[in-house]
């Protein structure tokens, strides 16, 4: 059910949310004074209303599927309690419990990731790419544990080289 | 031949010779790293090139993706893990063999047939690709509209299990690429009132989101605390396989190299659908099929030959119609674009001479990735030893500095974190993510022709399907996207029948 709501349900209501809003707000900021069949506005249009059908048709298989997994658990249940099939249902059981596991992922290291990424994007546009750079690096090796002091200098070093290559080899205009 | 000679001179230059040599060591290193593929090299690397000549930045851009399909084989012979998905095929008797001790032999087979499959899809190239330019130069916005909507018809084969999501993508990035001023009317759409808006969303800095840092995000998502260790097997001073070794499999070679470039000149199917597909067939040809998936070397010839030949294969309908078959020309495309080169038709016309120093040079791509190969294969071996915490950090880096020098403006940076995210929910939701990349390359293309097609129809939209080549592609959409939908339900069903059993 988790993985169906996961996969199918919750992303379809985020990109209808997100078609629904966008044609309300198409126009407002495409202002146009074209007439005909064929404007500026049409293929946004176009494009937005398919996005919203599909999310209706994924909402909806979503759901037809969580009603006829839970039919399915429901006669799993049965079928275990008259002591028929237990072995098959603790199986299937075990198996959504892997499978739900799998599924949830590691998002705190995520979150986090995320977080270090965001976070040396802003101290780019303050400090540069330098100093952002080796604070990024490092806080790859910190976030994954670790210990081996080498690899923070080998990382430091390497950025260091690489963006005075660019600046200088390349010609980037590196802040 | 005019136009051949004139390629060779523009190509035989020491800095086109020095980017196809540093493409090709960084190819087959990002190859051999499970986990970056070649695409991930070239979104790196495609913002590095904006400062080079157009032929030496094309030249390390081909080589990176030459070679880093090569690559991922040698992960995938040494120690069971494909650096690539075309590489999964080739762990099947790659690993087989190196923990039968013959490694050395494995590795150059897969060095040899990925070579030999390379230079195939580069002769078809060069005599196909000018032929169909040929036959396509007339095409006026109808059939332009009909071959973007053939582009985009090839969702249907990469959407995986679900079609609807392929959809969603696509419309997406359709909707994404009209962001910015309307070519026609000189609208402003969707910008927000922030002024970098206007000029849309530069596709380079959408790579660099989508294939760069959402990879950041998906790798920690799903890092495991407990390590798996693979066991490495180490390349001893065994004996490897001489070029002469290769002509008792010529048979496996042109077959797969054919399949190869079969699959490869076809959007949307990709090199690891060949490289199976090529298994598939060698291994019901073999007079020993029990062999296979035991340590046969005809199984990593196949693999190898047939995944490299897709390489010259792919720019066949890059450069004759400018639809990109997979992510990694798609790239290539952003990058053709980001030199002002217009891939299509016209190119052969305006621009032969570079058109053939990219065909000529991917032949020259293929003999450097031999001999870097054969000389370098121990120090290409450690590659995968480089722990994941170092890389992960320095992809980061390279990607704020690749999306910030696509037009020097930070706003580009923030427009990839925010890709980034895009492309994790994808991953998180399992939404295809190439749609969304064909949709945001193919989105302008197919507005703009359709406007101008339906504009010199006087809205009637019968002439679709009147004039023969647009409706020759009608008829290809139709059969490409109804031949996926059987395939797939067929699929499904033999799925229920099981589950149910």
């Amino acid at each position: 059910m988790w993985k169906n709501l996961k996969n199918d349900i919750l992303p379809g209501i985020t990109f209808l949310i997100f078609s629904v809003l966008f044609v309300f707000l198409t126009p407002g900021q495409v202002k146009t004074t074209e007439s005909g069949f064929f404007t500026a506005r049409t293929f946004p249009y176009l494009t937005l209303g398919i996005i919203a059908f599909c999310c209706i048709l994924l909402i909806g298989m979503g759901l037809m599927r969580t009603v006829g997994s839970r039919r399915m658990e429901r006669n799993e249940k049965n079928a275990e309690e008259k002591g028929r099939t237990e072995g098959k249902a603790d199986e299937r059981i075990n198996e959504k419990i892997n499978e739900n596991k799998e599924s949830l992922g590691n998002t705190g290291m995520m979150l986090k990731v995320f977080l270090l990424v965001a976070i040396a994007v802003v101290i780019g546009g303050m400090v540069g790419f330098l100093v952002s750079g080796i604070f990024l690096t490092i806080g790859f090796l910190l976030m994954y544990r670790d210990r081996n002091i080498i690899h923070y200098v080998i990382v430091v070093v390497l950025v260091v080289a690489f963006y005075y290559l660019f600046k200088l080899g390349f010609g980037l205009k590196l802040p | 031949m005019q136009n051949i000679l004139s390629a060779f001179t523009m190509l035989l230059t020491v800095e086109n010779l020095f980017s196809i040599i540093i493409g090709v060591f960084l190819g087959i290193m990002v190859g051999a790293i499970p986990g970056l593929t070649p695409a991930v090299a070239l979104v790196l690397c495609t913002p590095l090139t904006y400062h080079m000549s157009p032929v030496p930045a094309l030249m390390l851009l081909l080589s990176l993706y030459c070679a880093g399909t090569y690559g991922g084989s040698i992960t995938a012979i040494l120690i069971r893990t494909p650096g690539t998905p075309a590489a999964a095929c080739t762990m099947l008797d790659g690993y087989p063999l190196a923990q039968k001790g013959q490694a050395k032999k494995a590795l150059d087979m897969a060095l040899m047939a990925s070579t030999i499959g390379g230079l195939f899809s580069v002769l078809v190239l060069v005599v196909l690709a000018p032929e169909i330019s040929r036959f396509t130069i007339n095409f006026s916005s109808v059939e332009y509209t009909m071959i973007a909507l053939f582009g985009l018809s090839i969702i249907v084969t990469i959407s995986g299990d679900s079609l609807v999501k392929g959809f969603i993508a696509a419309a997406l990035g359709l909707f994404l690429a009209t962001i910015g001023i309307d070519a026609q009317s000189a609208v402003i759409r969707y910008s927000f009132g922030i002024t970098r808006l206007q000029s849309g969303i530069p596709l380079v800095v959408a790579l660099v989101g989508l294939f760069g840092v959402s990879e950041l995000f998906i790798k920690a998502y799903e890092h495991k605390k407990e390590k798996e260790k693979q066991k490495k097997i180490k390349l001893n001073k065994e004996k490897g396989m001489k070029l002469k070794d290769m002509a008792a499999y010529w048979k496996t070679l042109l077959i797969s190299s054919l399949i190869g470039t079969g699959i490869g000149a076809l959007p949307g199917t990709g090199a690891a659908l060949s490289s199976f597909l090529s298994y598939d067939v060698a291994k019901r040809k073999s007079p020993h099929p029990e062999t296979y998936g035991e340590g046969e070397l005809d199984g990593v010839c196949a693999c190898e030959a047939a995944n490299n030949a897709v390489t010259g294969a792919t720019l066949i309908p890059l450069l004759t119609l400018g639809i990109p078959g997979d992510s990694n020309v798609a790239i290539l495309l952003g990058a053709l674009m980001i030199h002002n080169i217009a891939p299509g038709p016209q190119l052969f016309q305006s621009q032969a001479s570079l058109v053939y120093s990219m065909m000529i040079g991917l032949a020259v791509v293929n003999l450097i990735m031999l001999l870097e190969g054969k000389v370098l294969i121990r120090l290409f071996a450690k590659v995968s030893d480089i722990p994941y915490p170092i890389l992960g950090g320095l992809v980061g880096f390279f990607c704020l500095i690749g999306a910030y020098s696509c037009n020097n403006s930070y706003f580009s940076v923030y427009v990839a974190l925010i890709f980034g995210v895009i492309g994790f929910l994808f991953h998180l939701w399992k939404f295809p993510v190439v749609p969304l990349l064909l949709g945001l390359v193919l989105g302008n293309m197919l507005e703009q022709n359709f406007r101008r097609a339906i504009v010199m129809a006087k809205g009637n939209y019968k002439i679709f399907f009147t004039r023969p080549i647009s409706l020759v592609f009608f008829l290809l959409i139709v059969f490409s996207v109804g031949f996926s939908l059987y395939r797939s339900g067929k699929k499904k069903s033999a799925a229920g029948i099981k589950e149910r059993e």
